[in-house]
């Protein structure tokens, strides 16, 4: 199950389905090259066409340093152990 | 523009009051053509329509603008060709500085609004995105052909002005590689927002064909038919 993403955040679970594959996610599919199945925010890890180290906040003008898996690193990081984020993004 | 052969003192002053009342509409519409970009711009500003992502818009925006006058002035030379409507050369100039304009603010989004002027932050994605790298170098370019569109610099490069002006066509390239590679998706599969950079390069492509000498000769002639 993914949690914090990138535009769509899931706002409520309804339902969890255990799957055997890896099921089609919606951004990689639009641009498979640019958006992979995790769809984390590395700032570590550039996007294909722009830097992941700083981001803008609607509604602000300036940028702010980008955090670690949005900013739920804490939590979250324990689930990426060993993972090459660079691959599995 | 030579100066007419020596007139009366009597017509000179004729043709000097009927050139003071005549207003040239057709500079008036390239002029009008030039600054409807900013013009919608200030428009959409003035009433909050700048999207929730302002900064982006506006950049993005500007680059369209700067590619669709680039492609305007690119456009300038084959009409000639098919309608013989010598009174637009001239302004192949003016569309082109307006695109140089647009080029100007859209780069200044880019470095000023968007990235604060954090210039190691704007160096890394120069060296390590393609594609900014590519629309720098068609901004050079730009900038050369901008800096040397006066009647001085013509005058003095001679030959060579006919011959730097020309790289217009690799800018116009490079701009629309710039563009392709900015969008998100990809061309190798058609997905994402392709479509709009892939409209500008056939449109380049077939502007840059009808140059080609034979192409150029076949539809002046036909021109000349009808």
């Amino acid at each position: 199950m993914r949690a914090a993403r990138r535009a769509d955040t899931l706002k409520a679970v309804v339902k969890i389905e255990l799957t055997a594959e890896q099921p089609a996610t919606l951004w990689s599919q639009i641009a498979p090259d640019e958006y992979g199945f995790y769809a984390n925010v590395n700032p570590q890890v550039d996007h294909p066409r722009w830097s992941q180290r700083s981001e803008r906040r609607i509604g602000e003008l300036g940028r702010r340093d980008t955090l670690m898996f949005n900013g739920y690193a804490e939590q979250v990081a324990g689930l990426y152990t060993g993972m090459d984020l660079a691959r599995y993004y | 523009m030579s100066t007419p052969p020596s007139l009366s003192p009597q017509a000179a002053s004729t043709r000097r009051a009927a050139l003071k009342i005549k207003i040239d509409w057709l500079r008036i519409g390239v002029h009008g053509i030039g600054l409807f970009a900013l013009a919608r711009l200030a428009y959409l500003w003035a009433f909050g329509s700048l999207t929730a992502n302002p900064i982006q818009f506006v950049e993005q925006y500007l680059g369209r603008a700067a590619l669709t006058l680039l492609v305007l002035s690119l456009a300038v030379t084959p009409v000639v060709s098919l309608t013989r409507w010598r009174a637009l050369i001239p302004h192949r100039r003016t569309l082109g500085l307006y695109a140089f304009l647009y080029f100007a603010l859209h780069l200044l989004t880019f470095g000023v609004l968007d990235y604060g002027l954090d210039w190691g932050e704007i160096l890394r994605l120069t060296a390590g995105k393609p594609f900014i790298f590519v629309g720098l170098l068609a901004g050079l370019i730009l900038l050369a052909l901008a800096a040397t569109s006066f009647k001085y610099w013509m005058k003095r490069l001679g030959r060579n002005w006919k011959r730097l002006h020309k790289t217009v066509y690799l800018a116009s390239g490079l701009v629309v590689l710039h563009y392709a590679w900015a969008v998100k998706g990809s061309l190798t599969n058609l997905s994402g927002d392709i479509l709009r950079p892939l409209g500008f390069g056939l449109l380049v492509v077939i502007l840059l064909v009808l140059r080609i000498p034979a192409v150029r000769r076949r539809i002046t002639r036909r021109a000349r038919v009808f």
